[in-house]
């Protein structure tokens, strides 16, 4: 390995050494790439359609679903150890599902297009029993999720469309029971105040 | 259409129910729940794929073809580690890999956007400090930088340092191949501050230029020439734009000391 001391090391009293050496990552070998292989085939058969569906749920659009189908499975591949010791596969895809759809969610709204899907509108309204909440407009929904942070984003999806109690919710986002239900008594005040 | 019951599973739940993920327990209670509630069991069936829409093989192998094409192609600009880095942190760390993990260096950068390889998102950049507070005044109105600011030609930064031990420290701006000293202003050594001396810099720094712009913060407990600074940072600069490679750097004895501060220019 070649190595030179830099001219500037002394100053900080200490050594600092490099190589020339590419540190690029790693191609796997040709029998880890296809194993790699054989097992994306395997879990996109598994897992393709529960993907897509959260993916159309959220997003409301097959192309936009089908880009983010992708993105998911690309970064299945890149925590593929974190995901191979999972306990529960599923709830991982949910969680990178949801996260890559409101990422794509936000770059909607910085270009000013639609934000909310059908099912997420329909899991805003029926998931609310007062009647108030059920006519809270599409345009105000799309406002509020204009002016949410990503936390309470997923919050809102969680909650609405899956239907996840705030333990599980909890959970899912590792935080406390306490701040979900703070988060989503502040949704709620939004959605009464866009309302009004 | 059957409305879900508070009571219902989540959609999860079901979804891991389907995959057979649940525990035993869960999985019993589950199956007695969908076979009471209609809405529930409504939504299993259409989660259940149907038989034309199972996927063949050749489907299957495309797609994993093309997501490790993508994989790959990230994986070249990534850490070891699968995590994707920035193109801006990518190019500064070959162009800078002495500062990226040299001992006693705080680095902070502000950049304009001008460069493609830069191009990688509107957001100012902080990483590591902790020592000092940068603050930005913007028509008028004056508050502490923080990530995803945006700055603009004009507004001006001042520095407020409060280091940990009695420490010799220097900032210097790189915009294209001027290096400048900011703090102190056009000095041309380090200054010295005592130990738990909150000492706000003189003189405010006015952003101009619509070039890339970095700043780096360097402290030590010796005096730092500004004449080395200058040379080790032209030499960083030099080798990374002739060396295709990236530069690996091995470094041992010593605190990594980092700030970066990334900036863009306003659009408006």
């Amino acid at each position: 390995m070649d190595r030179a001391v830099l001219p500037i090391s002394p100053l900080w009293g200490a050594s600092v050494f490099f190589s020339s050496q590419k540190s690029s990552a790693k191609r796997p070998t040709a029998e880890a790439e296809t194993e790699l292989r054989r097992e994306v085939i395997e879990l996109h058969q598994k897992y393709r359609q529960l993907v897509e569906r959260r993916c159309t749920s959220i997003l409301g659009d097959a192309a936009a679903a089908d880009d983010a189908v992708q993105e998911v499975f690309v970064r299945v591949l890149q925590n593929i150890h974190a995901f191979r010791r999972d306990s529960s596969p599923v709830t991982w895809l949910y969680r990178i599902t949801t996260n890559i759809c409101l990422d794509e969610i936000r770059r909607r709204s910085r270009r000013g297009e639609q934000l909310l899907t059908p099912e997420l509108e329909g899991g805003l309204r029926s998931s609310e029993q007062n009647t108030e909440q059920r006519l809270v407009h599409r345009q105000s929904l799309e406002k509020l999720l204009h002016d949410l942070d990503p936390t309470s984003m997923q919050i809102l999806v969680y909650c609405y469309l899956d239907r996840m109690p705030q333990e599980e919710i909890a959970a899912l986002l590792g935080t406390s029971r306490r701040t979900v239900s703070t988060k989503l008594k502040r949704l709620r005040a939004l959605l009464e105040a866009r309302k009004s | 259409m059957m409305r879900p019951r508070s009571s219902c599973p989540s959609h999860l739940q079901i979804d891991r129910f389907q995959m057979g993920e649940l525990a035993q327990g869960s999985q019993i209670t589950i199956r007695e729940h969908l076979a009471d509630c209609n809405a529930c069991a409504g939504l299993l069936k259409a989660n259940t794929p149907r038989q034309d829409e199972a996927l063949n093989a050749a489907e299957s192998a495309d797609f994993a073809e093309h997501v490790m094409r993508q994989y790959f192609r990230r994986s070249r600009s990534s850490n070891a580690d699968g995590k994707e880095k920035a193109p801006l942190a990518d190019f500064l760390r070959k162009a800078f890999p002495l500062f990226a993990v040299a001992a006693a260096a705080a680095m902070l950068f502000v950049v304009f956007r001008s460069s493609p390889v830069l191009d990688d998102g509107p957001a100012t950049l902080l990483k590591g400090g902790g020592r000092t507070t940068i603050f930005h005044k913007h028509r008028g109105g004056v508050s502490q930088l923080s990530k995803h600011d945006v700055v603009a030609v004009g507004d001006a930064l001042r520095f407020q340092i409060n280091p940990g031990k009695s420490e010799h420290l220097l900032i210097v701006s790189l915009q294209g191949d001027r290096i400048t000293a900011y703090v102190p202003f056009d000095g041309k050594q380090s200054i010295q501050l005592g130990a738990g001396e909150t000492k706000l810099m003189p003189n405010s720094v006015i952003l101009e230029g619509n070039r890339d712009e970095l700043l780096f913060e360097f402290t030590s407990s010796e005096p730092i020439s500004f004449s080395r600074v200058k040379e080790a940072l032209s030499k960083s600069l030099q080798r990374a734009r002739s060396a295709p490679e990236r530069v690996e750097l091995k470094w041992f004895s010593g605190q990594v000391n980092r700030r970066w501060i990334r900036r863009q220019r306003a659009r408006k």
